[in-house]
């Protein structure tokens, strides 16, 4: 019997007041879009990042061009990696006079050198950085000297860290710079018949391989990929394709739209991620072309059928798995279809810096009670991990390792070793999948868990020492081991009558949590119990109660139990939760465990998120019924 | 067949590997002017990182301490994409989120909404403000702002809990210096603003590891053990950066570890400061000598035989404590291990870049496994480098090959071009950002020191301390055989 657990908190998590309308539930069969596009607040671990940051993800991989960086050498560090790839920049390496006095003269000293050192260089785009932003260097100035002296085409990127909001705006910004210095710099008017643009695609992987040889069975040729292969020779031809293909609507919509505006080339949004949505984009590309539908089918076909042969023993280790996406923008809503194909259930879908156009298309492709969260600084990310421990995240590597510390496999994306895009990029994405979520690790990772449970930690701070010997239950007292999600329960056989209720009552469970969504306090020493009913139906906080201050038990407290406490205190607490059939909390003294049993009530050590514990509580006092009816 | 053509999963080896990108296919003939870096503006590959990241780093190593960046979001967010790269561990580093307002008006406001935000969400003990170039451009007054955002926190949240929340102002300016300098930086900022006073004075000594990795960190205080020594080790990433993963985790998520803001208050208490690498730290270990008088200790780094012994001797002469017999076996066995390679290791010509005090420390260790080093290149200058490696060489002059180039500053492509003019060379030892050139020479890499990002476990095995030294010497004789014997499975040693 399931319990509709995401009935209960669709707040969902903690935010502050500020990120409040960020944070939506799909609900209704509507669509939620949340409040995006603004300014992260300050203080808060931003997964966003800079406007150079994005000017370098999309500009990176053009290879016959010099990228100089005109900014300290952290930058140029820095801006040398995108998507985890190494690419040489070049620096002026600005220093405490060139901020004092000016760095233009360095700045042009340095281009003439860079062209000297590669010869065979097209053009030079020089990246300004918050230093040269600030003061006031006039890049367009040395630019148009620098490129008078060299003959080359001199662009500036006009980059400093803290224009726009994040990365989104580098990349409109480097968009702008290839429309206006790039792309249809070749001259020639006439459209090259069966030819392609992808807006978007940034090769990682082998990605644009897959997708090209798609399109080749539908006889279709690619010209520029911005900026996956895209040589400044390609950009310039790029305005004669038949069709620009948005792969990547951050990344290519404003290039789409410019290069509609200029030269009138239509577009149309495509992903090839997933096989359905592979599906979809190829008939519509086959439909704009003319292509005869029997070609498309047949591509479609054998493409499909071929990759859930071979998908198929994956598939079935990842039907029903939980998985929450975390992305840039836009691939939120492709990625999530593809990870339905993979039959998984997605719980949350989030971008660092979505757009309204990227909620709503994903809203349509996800299902009800989806969380949808724009802009999640780590913390919320750390909650939402911590409370619905999904089974797998996708997303960047900042994430990922804060993700394993919470016990949660992560993806990364773009993706690390194979192809995802097309029908073989989906069987990749199938075995990846599959192995990340049946790791061995994570069973270790829990074994781990539950054996400290029981030897008493609380795990409030970590500078406290984990085990103490003292508090050691007797051996066979519990068995975490083989109950799921390291849920003990005590005391559970003596309390088999007391289950037989009728079945209309709710059944009555106080948690002691402080912050209402982990279990996270002993008994003895809750600050409050939350009381829920649960039906059949869902759940219900029905209210909050709050024990007199003080100790239950003093001499079985814990390390981290506060000591010198009055003895009364464990009555109070039963007594008050004398109507309760159960309580929920990290760990309980030998005195509460004696004299549960007095009160009717049955004693469940839990740790990690509160829906969690209701529904394993739910789901093994359910069966407990069954047998008992029986 | 060569390496790189051997395809492997369908992929040939040259494209799964760290690639080197020209502008042209073919590499273009190097314009000799442009060799060295001092005749020319421009640089390339730099083997260096700006300031702010040092100065995170080093609040990463404080229990309970969380890093704000005063600039824009890529400040931060570069940094915690270079620490999981490294360190395969989150980094917790808050941003002032700078936008073009700040830009105009200055980053007050983003600095108190900021603080407040981090405060209420995290409640961290020690928050080290670290400054970038655009706060330092725009002259933000971070003394009166954090004073004025600690009145307005705790009204919010009660004086009494402000009062428990340290602030460190570590002003790190990108432009004026490296990572190295900006480590330098939050040691003497750390030490200024915390270790205030001399009144309790105790048997405890400081150390100041610099940019040491969490597995020679360990290794330092497994020799404090051993002499019975306390210690405050001054940023100890040692557990922090190198977490276990043991679920379900607190929230929010500290790593366990780190120097605790107690510990740093008592520093002014010790017997002397040890800042095992003059340029990242002696600025905190000179500080406290001068405000507080106790003795600072600088350098050497204690990589090899020699380096390790003066820091045990060291130790033990301000200490008092005997060198006890098990580190006087460790000396035995590693001292074994170089007799039993010397015939692998000696005469063998070697380059050395990195962190400066990495460079120094691992020069004094192949002078000792009879190695030349013929280059050694530091990525951040200091004014002390060309007389440290003049010391060091002094004793091994008459074994040397070739007369090893100091370079001092620089960056890599000038240090790549001198090794291609080199008639012969085995070695090369650094950091990741030499896969290029030990490629493109066909000389193995070893790698040392920071950034390590391609290759797992180097930030767990320590260089430092005779068993790091042991460590080190397998690794560098293993790639001159894998090199020299590549297709000899049979032979046996």
């Amino acid at each position: 019997m399931a319990l509709p657990i995401e009935a209960l908190q669709v707040e969902a998590l903690p935010v502050l007041p500020g990120r409040r309308g960020h944070l939506v539930i799909k609900t209704g069969g509507v669509p939620a879009i949340p409040e995006c596009g603004s300014a992260t607040i300050p203080g808060l671990l931003s997964e966003r990042s800079c406007v150079f940051y994005g000017a370098r993800w999309m500009l990176a991989a053009i290879p016959d061009v010099i990228h100089l960086v005109h900014g300290p050498a952290g930058c140029a560090y820095y801006g040398g990696t995108v998507r985890r790839k190494n690419y040489r920049v070049y620096s002026s390496m600005m220093e405490e006079r060139d901020i004092v006095f000016g760095g233009g003269s360095r700045l042009y000293a340095a281009i003439l050198e860079a062209v000297r050192r590669e010869p065979a260089a097209k053009a030079v785009l020089i990246y300004a950085t918050c230093a040269a932003g600030l003061i006031g260097e006039d890049l367009d100035a040395i630019c148009g000297n620098a490129s008078a002296a060299t003959g080359l085409q001199v662009v500036p990127v006009n980059s400093p860290g803290f224009r726009g909001c994040s990365q989104a705006a580098g990349h409109d910004l480097a968009a702008s710079v290839l429309l206006r210095h790039f792309i249809g710099a070749g001259g020639g008017q006439s459209t090259i018949p069966n030819s392609v643009n992808i807006l978007g695609e940034f090769d990682v992987q082998g990605d644009l391989q897959q997708i090209e040889a798609l399109l080749q069975q539908l006889g279709l040729r690619i010209i520029c990929a911005f900026s996956g292969r895209a040589s400044t020779t390609a950009m310039a031809g790029a305005h004669r394709a038949r069709l620009n293909i948005v792969h990547c609507r951050r990344t290519g919509q404003f290039l789409a739209d410019g290069m509609q505006e200029r030269f009138g080339t239509p577009h149309l949004k495509a992903s090839f991620f997933g096989l359905e949505e592979t599906a979809a984009s190829l008939r519509a590309i086959g439909r704009f072309f003319g292509t005869d539908e029997a070609v498309v089918e047949t591509a479609v076909e054998t493409g499909c059928s071929e990759a859930r042969r071979l998908a198929e023993p994956f598939l079935k280790r990842l039907r029903g798995k939980r998985v929450a996406l975390f992305f840039g923008a836009s691939r939120m809503g492709s990625m999530s279809k593809a990870f339905r194909d993979l039959g998984m259930n997605l719980v949350m879908i989030g971008s660092q810096f979505g757009c309204r156009v990227d909620y709503e298309d994903a809203g349509h492709k996800v299902a009800e009670g989806t969380m949808i969260l724009d802009d999640a600084p780590e913390q919320e990310l750390e909650i939402f991990l911590h409370q619905r421990r999904p089974d797998l995240l996708c997303g960047g590597t900042k994430e990922k390792y804060m993700a394993h510390k919470m016990g949660v496999p992560f993806m990364v994306f773009p993706q690390e070793g194979s192809p995802f895009a097309g029908f073989r990029g989906f069987v990749n994405l199938a075995r990846e999948a599959a192995g990340l979520v049946s790791a061995p690790v994570w069973r270790l990772a829990r074994s781990e868990d539950a054996g400290r449970q029981t030897r008493g930690h609380s795990g409030r701070g970590m500078e406290t020492p984990r085990v103490s010997q003292g508090n050691a239950p007797p051996a066979g007292e519990s068995s975490p081991l083989n109950l799921p999600d390291g849920i003990s329960s005590k005391n559970g056989e003596g309390k088999m009558e007391a289950e037989a209720k009728t079945e209309h009552r709710p059944t009555r469970v106080a948690v002691a949590s402080n912050d209402g969504l982990t279990v996270d306090r002993h008994f003895g020493n809750a600050e409050q119990f939350l009381v829920f009913d649960l039906t059949g139906d869902g759940v219900r906080l029905s209210e909050i109660r709050t024990p007199a201050a003080g100790d239950g038990c003093a001499e079985t407290a814990d390390e981290d139990g506060p000591t010198g406490a009055h003895k009364g205190g464990i009555e109070d607490r039963m007594r008050l939760l004398s109507d309760c059939e159960a309580a929920i909390c990290i760990r309980a003294g030998h005195c509460a465990q004696e004299r549960l049993g007095e009160y009717g009530l049955q004693l469940i050590e839990a740790c990690g998120g509160l829906p969690d514990a209701l529904r394993s509580f739910y789901a093994s006092s359910g069966k407990e019924k069954e047998s008992d009816e029986r | 067949m060569r390496l790189n053509e051997i395809p492997i999963d369908g992929v040939p080896y040259d494209r799964l590997k760290v690639e080197k990108i020209p502008a042209s296919p073919a590499y273009a003939p190097r314009d000799p002017e442009l060799v060295p870096a001092a005749g020319r503006t421009l640089v390339i590959n730099p083997d260096r990182i700006c300031m702010p990241i040092g100065a995170m780093w080093a609040v990463l190593g404080v229990h309970r301490a969380i890093p704000f960046v005063q600039g824009a979001q890529g400040c931060t967010t570069y940094a915690r994409y270079t620490f999981s790269r490294i360190f395969k561990e989150p980094a917790t580093i808050a941003t002032a989120s700078f936008h073009e307002d700040a830009a105009v008006f200055g980053g007050r406001r983003n600095l108190l909404e900021g603080l407040r935000n981090l405060v209420v969400r995290y409640w961290p003990e020690v928050i080290g403000i670290a400054t970038t170039c655009s706060s330092e451009i725009m002259g933000d007054d971070l003394v009166s702002f954090v004073k004025e955002a600690r009145i307005k926190i705790g009204g919010e949240i009660g004086a009494e809990k402000m009062d428990r929340i340290a602030m460190v102002i570590i002003n790190t300016p990108s432009f004026a210096g490296s990572h190295v300098d900006g480590y330098d930086r939050a040691a003497k900022a750390f030490v200024d603003t915390l270790a205030t006073g001399r009144d309790t004075p105790d048997r405890r000594v400081n150390i100041i590891p610099g940019l040491l990795y969490p597995g020679d960190i360990r290794e330092i205080r497994h020799l404090l053990e051993e002499m019975e020594i306390e210690a405050t080790v001054l940023f100890d990433i040692s557990d922090t950066l190198d977490a276990p993963l043991a679920p379900p985790q607190e929230i929010p998520y500290y790593p366990p570890g780190g120097t605790t803001l107690q510990e740093i208050r008592g520093m002014g208490n010790a017997l002397a400061t040890f800042a095992l690498q003059p340029a990242a730290g002696a600025g905190g270990a000179r500080s406290l000598e001068r405000r507080l008088g106790v003795p600072a200790v600088v350098g050497l780094t204690p990589v090899g035989v020699d380096a390790t012994d003066a820091l045990l001797q060291n130790l033990s002469r301000i200490t008092g404590r005997e060198i006890p017999a098990s580190l006087k076996i460790e000396r035995g066995r590693l001292i074994d291990a170089l007799a039993d390679t010397f015939h692998h290791t000696m005469m063998k010509r070697v380059a050395i870049f990195g962190d400066p005090d990495t460079v120094t420390g691992v020069a004094r260790f192949v002078c000792e496994l009879g190695m030349t080093p013929v280059a050694v290149a530091p990525g951040t200058p200091t004014k002390t480098f060309e007389q440290e490696m003049d010391g060091i060489f002094a004793g091994y002059r008459e074994l040397f090959l070739d007369t090893p180039k100091v370079f001092n500053g620089g960056d890599l492509f000038e240090f790549e071009e001198y090794l291609k003019t080199l008639p012969r060379l085995d070695l090369i030892i650094g950091n990741s950002k030499g896969i290029d050139i030990s490629r493109e020479l066909e000389v193995p890499l070893v790698r040392v020191g920071f950034p390590i990002y391609d290759r797992f476990g180097y930030q767990k095995r320590p260089i430092v301390g005779y068993r790091g030294a042991e460590l080190l010497l397998y690794e560098i004789v293993n790639s001159i055989l894998d090199f020299r014997y590549p297709d000899d499975r049979t032979q046996q040693l």
